[in-house]
């Protein structure tokens, strides 16, 4: 079970909820004459994505989902990370990056996709969406970690002729790497939560957005869990993926 | 090459004078160590020789492709990496003289070891040995012997002698010892 800083998921406190949800699903239909469709249980939700993982449908919409929103958060990462280092080294681009960094952190993800809609097609709105909301904690945390930079390191490789190459895995990489992991983690899960909010308001075709605007059209709460299941694993997975290229980098240069 | 020449340089810091009107010709025939109580200005002389300071005023004279090697007043290591990869760091590769020197310094059986598991005696002994080895015109000790007992020390004085023999040494102590260990003449600051 995964670690959060409340501490590791234990299974009984799993079961505890899901048996929790399974009662309530079941006084809700026994209280109610469509209770089963407005709420419904962990069983159903388990069976409707048993029903659904054979499909094409589903590997499909998952698929294309999860190319979008990965592209986007690899494209950020990558953009914020470059804009980082040239913000560190030039004070101007630091400066024209803040009013945009401080703009994106604060305005609401749907004024973005409601503008994104309008000038662009339905089909780049969550890659779009998604490196607009990566972006400032990554750029933000890779700009920490440069800052952090050890200074009396930097003036002994000066004096000692250390070629700006070597500079970059024995002393920029380590004091930026363990910031920027921090940012991966957050930006992952805000990669998919932006994501596919982009895709369900701009009814995006063939996405996992799209499925669930059906389960609300057509009040399908199975549906509705078992697509939201789906994402979180998918987004565990991104998660776990990044975290995991960045340690494999972090493990070269020794920033562990 | 020849020497390194300072004439009349001052550096101040916030209207401080940390370096007053000082004029000094090194040359490799006379190691010079500076001499003063803490906070007069060594550390700050050492950096202008090493062109991490500039002077406010006064002139520093360096022949053109100079090179400076350094051992800081602070170690100035990698932690995460061991004293090979320190050494590697620096010079790009491990030089054929370095076990040898790891050796004659008592780093070889820590050698493997990541340098933030170091005590500070090894990791001064460390950045002595990455001073020495890296190639160098002048050489600059600020406080080498911080943190070592006299076994030591004399083992790093002889490593000294060998390296910068021929070559531009100027260090800063607090030990007349280590001055007459180099044959160094004493400039109090």
């Amino acid at each position: 079970m995964s670690d959060g800083p409340g501490g590791p998921i234990r299974l009984w406190a799993a079961a505890v909820w899901l048996t929790a949800w399974q009662l309530g699903a079941m006084a809700f239909a026994a209280v109610y004459p469509h209770g089963a469709l407005l709420l419904a249980s962990p069983l159903a939700v388990l069976a409707r994505l048993m029903e659904l993982l054979p499909t094409a449908a589903f590997w499909a919409a998952a698929g294309r989902s999860a190319a979008h929103i990965a592209g986007g958060f690899l494209l950020s990462c990558a953009a914020a990370s470059a804009l980082a280092a040239l913000a560190w080294r030039h004070r101007r681009v630091r400066e024209l990056l803040c009013p945009l960094v401080a703009a994106m952190k604060a305005v609401p993800v749907v004024c973005f996709i409601i503008l994104i809609l309008v000038l662009l097609s339905s089909r780049l709105l969550s890659p779009v969406i998604v490196t607009l909301m990566v972006f400032p904690p990554v750029y933000l945390n890779v700009l920490t970690g440069i800052a952090g930079a050890d200074r009396q390191l930097l003036e002994m490789a000066r004096v000692f002729r250390v070629p700006r190459r070597r500079q970059l895995w024995g002393i920029w990489l380590p004091a930026v790497l363990p910031p920027f992991r921090a940012a991966v983690s957050l930006a992952a899960g805000l990669a998919w939560k932006s994501g596919v909010a982009a895709e369900v308001i701009g009814i995006s075709a063939g996405t996992i957005g799209e499925q669930l605007y059906a389960a609300k059209v057509y009040v399908r709460t199975a549906d509705l869990f078992a697509w939201t299941l789906v994402i979180a694993v998918l987004a565990a997975l991104l998660e776990r993926l990044a975290l995991k290229a960045v340690d494999v980098l972090a493990g070269k240069v020794g920033a562990v | 090459m020849t020497g390194v020449t300072l004439t009349h340089v001052w550096k101040s810091y916030q209207g401080a004078p940390a370096v007053a009107d000082v004029t000094l010709t090194l040359t490799p025939e006379r190691p010079v160590c500076l001499m003063a109580p803490s906070g007069t200005g060594k550390t700050t002389l050492l950096r202008l020789l090493l062109g991490l300071e500039r002077p406010d005023r006064g002139e520093i004279r360096i022949p053109p492709g100079w090179r400076w090697s350094a051992v800081f007043q602070e170690d100035r290591l990698l932690d995460h990496l061991d004293a090979w990869g320190n050494l590697r760091f620096v010079l790009g590769t491990v030089p054929d003289g370095a076990p040898a020197l790891l050796e004659a310094l008592g780093l070889s059986e820590a050698a493997d070891r990541k340098a933030a598991a170091y005590s500070g005696g090894m990791r001064r002994r460390l950045a002595l040995a990455r001073a020495l080895l890296a190639p160098f015109d002048g050489l600059v000790l600020d406080e080498p012997f911080t943190g070592l007992d006299g076994g030591a020390r004399e083992r790093c004085l002889a490593c000294i002698r060998r390296a910068a023999a021929g070559r531009v040494l100027v260090l800063s102590s607090h030990d007349p010892a280590d001055a007459a260990g180099l044959s160094a003449d004493i400039l109090r600051l």
